[in-house]
């Protein structure tokens, strides 16, 4: 293969100014292998080891094509080689490519990517990981301390509901399932963390998930003797779920935001959106379902009577009331 | 029951009783002659299923006139009310002649039906609906198990003192197969109707004079059925809810609780409590209710009234630990009721807490409906003392077919007379 003649192309050159640019060679994979700058007007490209690019590609010639500066730009020339030259998105093979910043190409089985110097760069983001609260969770002593107070609360919540029991001790055991499943929860999150971001952020996870429990169970306690101080029996199912559900996303968006420093909003969105879908997958189908029993399903919210803040109903206001349920009934038995 | 204009019935069945039993008055009746002489009154009811064309079940009947009246019990044909079009009755001769039956009017309260036999002439059973003397010799027609027409000899034992509904105290074996079967005295006079067993010839009858209220007003067609059971079951609640609400509450009293104890001669009242060595609460259960009900279907039962108190203290529980005890078991309740979505609606409940005088209580009121019988109801009071830190009182108030008002009225009696009186 005979090198084409390049004088006259050079002749044209020295009359404009050359922009500055960039060939990019970039793995399969999309990651960057090589970066040259032409700062001459000429570059050769092939896989003999005389060429200013070597491509060690078997499916490019030894010289395969030149790239240079010229009236229309910069341009790259095939030097009539067994397989050409291809935009990357196109399987019509060139001859000659008029080059624009940003471009994909293909030689062989290689990629390129010619930019221009000028082109427009992102501003740069401002570093997430070096925050207040982001180095607090990342501390071990606080992961550790979140783990041993989310268990001492489950421990605590078992204890009150294990009757049979004068000891503690069963109800610290019935603890160490729930704290094995943060574990494991927060272990499986540093692996996802590992996969897309090269680190584990173990701490960081833990601390999230057992914070975040922690939460839940504070809120849903809370929301129970609030309820039973001013009688409002029937609202803690819907509250309870909408508190673990909420503690649910804000655990969601901590994990995706420790791997990823990407936006916020979007983050937020996922996490409630995958919150939302785990209810509607675990509740749903209760409330769509064949629930019909002969045994009443209710609840009645019960502390030590001192909690209760508000006066009761009068028993003749309770009865009125219960004059209006049976008209509920009375529907439903006409609905056949 | 109404029972204003049996006289002329009674009087009509006379002359017709005279046909068959007018000789027999002054005779001493062996067994095999009183066998002999009326067992061809007495039918085999089967109730056949119509897709299936084979037997479903089983029961027992007797004439009553010659125009081809027979008794039986209501649940021996309650699938011909509970699903009309898929059964159909027939009968069953002591001579193996079989026909088909329709059914004419029932009374679901003393669990009675009567049925039509057309273009049969039979002999039939006088009617008596004075009661004999406590140990006299009766005799119980039926085909148990379906082994053929059968003659069950056994004294008469009164009526049943603790029951809502009155029922002869039959000492004799009927079994299955012989509800709705004839038991008469040595002259053929129908004293009761087979009903129900409780084993070891402890059997009850229905007191025959139900028959004549039932036969009167059979041929009323200005209702449907399902509106005469319902008028019946309305009937029926207002008769004893009434009478319960009439003066305050009978009471009892369960620790330093004043508690409705046993509230008339029917209810029947047991208590127990915690005896095992390791409790870390005391707990006292006081338990009061009908032991008859009301049979409407395989499925459902109704008419009956249970009230259930708990008495729940602890010296050895903090008060969080034994309110968490106390929330976990309140809510876990198991009324044991029967039915089907095809005949009840859902339970609706309410949970408010209540302040009556000095005693504050937090109270779950469930009600759900009867979708054949409009304005009935079955109706779950749970109600629990919130006026001592580590001790609480629950009562729990079951009854099933009750109308609103007459259930709301005992429910709220039941609510008033539980007070706190240390």
């Amino acid at each position: 293969m005979e090198p084409v003649k390049s004088e006259p192309l050079a002749e044209a050159a020295a009359q404009v100014p050359r922009v500055d640019a960039v060939l990019e060679v970039h793995e399969r994979s999309g990651a960057l292998r090589e970066r040259v700058r032409l700062d001459a007007d000429r570059l050769r490209i092939g896989r003999a080891l005389d060429n200013d690019l070597v491509l060690e590609d078997p499916y490019v010639c030894a010289h395969h094509a030149e790239l240079h500066w010229g009236d229309e730009g910069w341009t790259l020339v095939d030097l009539n080689s067994v397989n050409g030259l291809r935009l990357a998105d196109s399987h019509q093979r060139l001859d000659k490519i008029a080059l624009a910043g940003p471009m994909d190409l293909r030689i062989g089985h290689t990629a390129l990517r010619f930019r221009s110097c000028d082109e427009q760069i992102a501003a740069a983001r401002k570093d997430p990981t070096g925050g207040r609260w982001s180095t607090l969770l990342a501390r071990v002593p606080v992961a550790l301390g979140a783990v041993v107070l989310a268990g001492l609360l489950i421990a605590f919540q078992q204890h009150l509901n294990q009757v049979q029991h004068r000891e503690w001790l069963p109800a610290v055991a019935g603890s160490v399932g729930s704290v094995s499943t943060l574990v494991i929860w927060a272990l499986a999150w540093a692996l996802v963390n590992r996969v897309f971001a090269h680190r584990l952020n173990y701490p960081s996870h833990l601390s999230i998930g057992a914070l975040s429990m922690i939460g839940a169970l504070v809120a849903s306690t809370l929301i129970e003797y609030v309820l039973f101080a001013f009688s409002g029996d029937g609202l803690e199912k819907v509250l309870g779920l909408l508190s673990l559900f909420g503690f649910l996303a804000v655990a969601l968006w901590g994990h995706l935001r420790v791997i990823s420093p990407t936006s916020r909003s979007r983050q937020a969105l996922v996490a409630v959106s995958v919150s939302l879908l785990l209810y509607l997958v675990t509740y749903l189908p209760d409330q769509v379902g064949d629930d019909y029993s002969n045994d009443p399903q209710f609840s009645a919210i019960l502390k030590p009577p001192a909690f209760q803040l508000t006066d009761g109903l009068s028993a003749d206001h309770f009865y009125t009331r219960a004059a209006q349920l049976a008209a509920e009934v009375d529907v439903e038995a006409a609905e056949e | 029951m109404a029972t204003g204009s049996l006289a002329p019935m009674r009087f009509l069945l006379l002359i017709g009783m005279l046909a068959i039993a007018a000789a027999a008055q002054a005779q001493d009746w062996s067994t095999e002659e009183i066998f002999a002489r009326y067992k061809a009154a007495v039918v085999q009811v089967r109730i056949i299923d119509e897709r299936g064309g084979e037997k479903s079940s089983l029961g027992s009947g007797f004439f009553i006139s010659d125009a081809g009246e027979i008794v039986s019990n209501y649940h021996v044909v309650a699938d011909l009310v509970e699903h009309p079009g898929q059964f159909r009755a027939e009968y069953v001769l002591d001579d193996g002649q079989t026909g088909p039956l329709t059914l004419r009017t029932v009374d679901v309260v003393h669990d009675l039906s009567l049925l039509q036999a057309e273009n049969l002439r039979r002999p039939f059973l006088a009617i008596e609906s004075n009661l004999p003397a406590k140990g006299e010799r009766l005799y119980a027609f039926g085909n148990p198990y379906d082994l053929g027409m059968t003659i069950i000899e056994g004294t008469y034992n009164g009526l049943l003192e603790k029951s809502l509904y009155e029922r002869i105290h039959f000492s004799g074996s009927i079994n299955p197969g012989m509800s709705g079967g004839p038991t008469v005295d040595r002259n053929g006079n129908v004293i009761g109707v087979n009903v129900a067993t409780a084993g070891n010839q402890v059997s009850f009858l229905v007191p025959a004079g139900y028959v004549l209220g039932l036969m009167e007003g059979a041929d009323d067609q200005s209702e449907s059925l399902h509106e005469r059971i319902g008028a019946q079951l309305f009937a029926n609640q207002q008769r004893y809810l009434d009478e319960l609400t009439a003066q305050p509450l009978i009471t009892a009293r369960l620790g330093n609780y004043e508690i409705p104890g046993k509230l008339g001669k029917y209810i029947n009242c047991s208590s127990r409590s915690d005896q095992s060595s390791d409790r870390l609460v005391e707990s006292v259960s006081y338990s009061c209710y009908t032991d008859e009900n009301v049979y409407l279907s395989d499925q459902l039962s109704t008419g009956a009234i249970r009230i259930e108190h708990a008495l729940v203290s602890t010296d050895d529980l903090s008060q969080l630990r034994f309110w968490a005890l106390m929330e976990n078991s309140f809510s876990r309740f198991y009324a044991g009721f029967g039915g089907s979505e095809d005949n009840m609606t859902s339970f609706r409940c309410q949970t408010e807490a209540v302040d009556r005088g000095d005693l504050r209580l937090k109270v779950v009121l469930c009600l759900r409906g009867y979708k054949e019988y409009p304005g009935l109801y079955d109706l779950i009071q749970r109600q629990i003392t919130l006026n001592r830190p580590r001790e609480a009182l629950t009562t729990t108030l079951m009854l099933t077919g009750v109308s609103i008002d007459h259930g709301l009225r005992f429910a709220e009696a039941v609510l008033e007379s539980v007070k706190w009186s240390p």
